[in-house]
């Protein structure tokens, strides 16, 4: 009925909106703690995915943003535990402990701030090579023999350099934070 | 990804450095699922009622999506419904139930559900021992090899470790024996055994009971063998770590007020317990700065196995003596002004003690301080069975970043199990020409990890050339060769013949074969002996 049909039309778009909001808001979290948790790259996004679906469906008060990522966590805790389960790859509880704990170092009291702030001074430390692969393999998403072809080393020398680069960066990082 | 650290870094760079386009597609494909009303995959199981998320006061009242995501066209006919919440700022909101939660009393009626395992676990009900999700009222809960999560309705969380029991009565969860670490969405009590612990909102414990003194046989499971025991079983050893929030501790005319950071240890035969004074922490340092044999410059082993004995006698007979020695572990490896030196001798140390403090430690030292840990130490808690020490193992072989030296053990971990990558680095390895004297050790402790690991070739060829090598240096002059062969053929063959060999520990057990024989071994009519009696 043309009566109505405006007034359904924005509350809709109105609620659209505020779950686009909440997704945008959340995802490089829920995306982050899955990955720490240790979820498998190919399951990565189905389970970012199925977390937002699952709090979405769930009767759930807005109380912030804080209390809205912890819930989220919770949920992505538990989807990965039975996503695990499935492919009878359960991490055992010391796993999942020290898992947990590395989560909370990293997001600290800031959120992650910090940590991402330690992390952009240790990037602009990395010699030009390095800096390419790394850039290559974040920001442009190639994968290793991508990135061999378009440097003209081999993909042994790509795998080689991403680990030493991400040794060398962890421990910047850590050394940044402590003092 | 060898550990969490990395894959934290891993997140972090992805955050970082990603192009926001791929973020924005990602939140797209979110947001169109949940237009076209797609189900998030298998939640059975989960509890997502209101409450769940822990937070503890009750919700604005209103409709909500609920049950199954509707239609595009229903959503928008419920949407007009809610619009004046919407007005309010409040986007979604919860209907809440009368049952939100508080501290555990009276949780129901006899048989109603009262927690959720992640995954089904062995349960005792009415008499009968079955494997069940679902948790009610009377259960007690018990965890085979494999740990264990459940949630508490709302309240919060329990993780058992394995071989754990837990029962749930009137009075709420109550740990039997075993371990546990207890996450509190809500004011939280939970039984210890002896006594109750009460942990605020938020606030996270872990708590272990074990029996005293008493072995378990080892055929029964602890908790059911304590169960079974009646009023004959031992007493037990309560420990208390308090990791978050505070929480008290209340047992018969006594109680112990905790923080985070604070861990009891407390006997059921105890008088009325209390956490270490601070007086009393400072004796038991001073008693472990007593006996600690570190000199300052000379390696851990140097100290000789009965100055280690004896502090580990010392550290073993009550926990509190390790939780003081893990802090002061944790103090050194956290700061950042400390000598690399210190911190890599505390884990050279605590290497020596194969227990389960010495290695709960250790892992807390590889999250803090992960440059103190070489190769050897890596490899050793692999061998102990502590997966991020496994995986690094695997990433070091596998990414092959570093010396050759620094390769060594963690190949010969893998190659001695007959991995491929393993095996193929120890090749390269015993193919390098050798510089003396180190090159010769790594050359035989590669070559035996070949041999366990179905590669004999190496091994066999230094076993027909020892005669010649020995005969060959005697006749340059070159004794200390001569003698070095000798004994390593005398060592390696012993770790030969071992049907599990560690390498975490070869290069000091080496160093110490080596200092005791090589003083008997030094003339050339000493080497042929040593020699001959090999044949």
């Amino acid at each position: 009925m043309p009566e109505t049909e405006g007034p359904l039309e924005t509350v809709s778009s109105q609620k659209t909106r505020l779950v686009e909001a909440l997704v945008r808001e959340h995802q490089g979290a829920v995306r982050g703690y899955l990955v720490v948790l240790g979820c498998p790259g190919h399951l990565l996004d189905d389970l970012v995915q199925d977390v937002f679906l699952a709090l979405l469906r769930a009767r759930f008060e807005d109380r912030g943003p804080a209390s809205t990522a912890a819930y989220l966590r919770k949920i992505a805790r538990h989807l990965y535990l039975k996503t695990m389960q499935r492919e009878r790859r359960q991490p055992t509880a010391s796993e999942l402990a020290v898992a947990e704990e590395s989560w909370e170092e990293f997001q600290g009291s800031d959120g992650g701030d910090r940590y991402l702030s330690a992390l952009t001074e240790c990037l602009g430390r990395l010699r030009e090579r390095a800096r390419s692969v790394i850039g290559l393999r974040y920001e442009e998403r190639l994968g290793r023999e991508a990135i061999a072809a378009r440097l003209g080393i081999s993909g042994e020398g790509v795998k080689s350099i991403l680990a030493r680069t991400k040794r060398s960066l962890r421990e910047c990082v850590q050394q940044r934070l402590a003092t | 990804m060898s550990d969490p650290r990395e894959r934290t870094l891993e997140q972090a760079l992805e955050r970082l450095l990603e192009d926001e386009r791929h973020a924005e597609e990602r939140a797209r494909r979110i947001v169109a699922a949940w237009e076209r009303g797609d189900e998030a995959d298998d939640l059975a199981g989960l509890d997502l009622e209101p409450g769940a998320e822990g937070q503890p006061e009750p919700g604005v009242a209103g409709e909500a999506p609920r049950g199954r995501v509707l239609s595009p066209f229903r959503r928008a006919a419920a949407a007009a419904l809610v619009a004046a919440s919407f007005a309010a700022a409040v986007w979604f909101v919860a209907r809440r139930g009368d049952d939100a939660p508080g501290v555990p009393g009276p949780a129901g009626a006899s048989g109603s559900l009262v927690a959720r395992a992640v995954t089904e676990l062995g349960v005792l009900r009415d008499g009968a021992s079955l494997r069940a999700a679902e948790v009610r009222l009377g259960d007690a809960v018990f965890t085979d090899d494999e740990p264990g999560l459940l949630d508490l309705q709302g309240r919060g969380e329990l993780s058992l470790r394995s071989r754990s029991l837990v029962a749930f009565g009137e009075q709420g969860a109550a740990l039997v024996l075993g371990e546990l670490a207890a996450d509190a969405g809500v004011p939280l009590a939970l039984g210890v055994g002896f006594a109750r612990l009460e942990l605020e909102a938020g606030g996270r414990a872990r708590v272990g009971l074990q029996p005293d003194g008493a072995a378990v046989p080892a055929d029964e499971h602890p908790g059911l063998w304590f169960q079974r025991l009646g009023d004959t079983a031992p007493p037990r050893v309560l420990r208390v770590t308090v990791s978050a929030g505070s929480a008290r501790l209340v047992g018969a005319g006594w109680h112990e007020e905790l923080t985070s950071g604070d861990v009891l240890v407390l006997s059921e035969q105890s008088p009325p317990p209390r956490a270490l004074t601070a007086a009393e922490r400072e004796a038991v340092k001073a008693r472990i700065e007593e006996l600690w044999p570190y000199s300052g410059k000379a390696p851990v082993m140097e100290a000789g196995e009965d100055a280690l004995d004896a502090l580990f006698g010392y550290l073993d007979a009550s926990p509190a003596h390790w939780d003081v020695l893990s802090e002061m572990a944790q103090a050194d490896a956290s700061d950042p002004k400390q000598r690399i030196g210190v911190k890599t001798t505390w884990v050279n140390f605590l290497c020596m003690h194969d227990g389960e403090e010495s290695t709960r430690l250790l892992r807390e030292l590889w999250l803090s301080a992960p440059d103190s840990f070489n190769a050897g130490n890596i490899v050793l808690l692999a061998e102990r069975g502590a997966f991020e020490f496994e995986r690094e193992v695997r990433d070091m072989v596998a990414t092959r970043d570093g010396t050759l030296d620094d390769l060594l053990l963690p190949a010969c971990r893998l190659g001695a199990d007959g991995d491929a990558d393993g095996l193929a680095l120890l090749d390269e390895i015993v193919a390098t020409p050798v510089d003396e004297p180190w090159g010769l050790v790594r050359t035989w402790i590669a070559a035996c990890a070949l041999a366990h690991g179905g590669a004999p070739r190496a091994w066999d060829g230094l076993q027909a050339s020892l005669e010649d090598e020995v005969e060959e240096s005697l006749d340059l002059r070159s004794s200390p060769r001569a003698a070095r062969l000798v004994l390593l053929a005398e060592f390696f063959r012993e770790h030969r013949a071992e049907e599990l060999p560690s390498y975490g520990l070869i290069e000091l057990r080496w160093l110490a074969h080596f200092r005791a024989r090589s003083a008997e071994v030094q003339s050339p009519g000493e080497i042929r002996a040593a020699l001959a009696a090999l044949r």
